[in-house]
């Protein structure tokens, strides 16, 4: 019981930290998208401008 | 404008998956428990392949950093910056399990073995990576710091492989050069778990590698369109 306490954990943590990684990735990619976003609205006006 | 390479990440995905499954199923179901240390010695599958992982990133990393000083090329700072980001990742999970492993078995979370310390020093050195990277502006001045600092950093990856074998260290060395010291079945359960972690290493390094690139061509575009305004002032 001990043991299998140690190793439930061990994988928890190797899961939770993965999870953690990509969900922070993740969001920095939509914020990416958002600013990719933002731009195009800029370079259209820019455009746009005689 | 180059367009951005085809995404492979939805085949990467569906083979990282694969194998992961493949491994667990290895590890908990195929594998036997060991003898003496119970079930707690199958933290010891995964725990190697996140060793494995991030000796593999910063040795990416240095291989980045060298091709960088050589072509002076921001594609191989960006590939070094993604590499010592999951590197990090991966080693901190390391220490992590090594600890969980190590309270049961040793009766200790931590020692101040030769295997740990150097794997600590080598979390140390690359988190202060990321430190020079934010505090340096100038875009090819901190490219050149951070590739010197990767290459730098990648010495203390071979001493923390060496360490258990170098000096006196109570840390277990299963492989050895012409042996490892486990069941049949455990070897195929610890080849499942290193080659799902090498997919998984691929998929995360991609995945970062298109964020990073992307987010630099952000940048560049951002700065070009507040610079136009000027411009036009000047060909006035």
């Amino acid at each position: 019981m001990h043991s299998t306490y140690f190793l439930l954990t061990a994988y928890l943590v190797i899961w939770a930290g993965i999870f953690a990684y990509l969900l922070a990735t993740g969001r920095q990619q939509r914020r990416l998208a958002q600013r990719l976003e933002i731009l195009e609205q800029r370079i259209s006006e820019t455009e746009a401008r005689p | 404008m180059k367009p951005l390479p085809r995404n492979p990440e939805p085949i990467l995905t569906l083979c990282t998956a694969l194998l992961l499954a493949a491994a667990l199923y290895a590890v908990f179901l195929h594998a036997p428990a060991e003898r003496v240390m119970g079930l707690v010695q199958k933290i010891f599958y995964f725990h190697l392949s996140c060793a494995l992982a991030a000796f593999l990133s910063f040795t990416t990393a240095c291989a980045a950093g060298v091709a960088y000083l050589v072509s002076r090329n921001l594609k191989w700072d960006i590939l070094g910056a993604a590499a010592v980001e999951i590197g990090l990742v991966f080693t901190t999970l390391v220490l992590a399990t090594g600890m969980l492993w190590g309270r049961p078995v040793w009766n200790a979370w931590w020692t101040w073995d030769p295997r740990l310390t150097t794997s600590l020093i080598l979390w140390f050195i690359f988190a202060s990576y990321f430190i020079l990277r934010s505090a340096v502006e100038q875009r090819q001045r901190r490219a050149t710091y951070c590739a010197v600092m990767a290459i730098v950093g990648f010495v203390d990856v071979p001493i923390v492989f060496l360490s258990a074998r170098l000096w006196r260290s109570i840390h277990p060395v299963v492989i050895k050069a012409d042996s490892i010291n486990m069941a049949p079945a455990m070897v195929t359960a610890l080849l499942a778990s290193l080659a799902a972690f090498t997919a998984l290493w691929v998929l995360l390094l991609q995945r970062r590698v298109r964020t990073l690139a992307l987010a630099e061509r952000i940048l560049t575009m951002e700065h070009r369109l507040d610079r136009e305004p000027a411009l036009s002032t000047e060909r006035k």
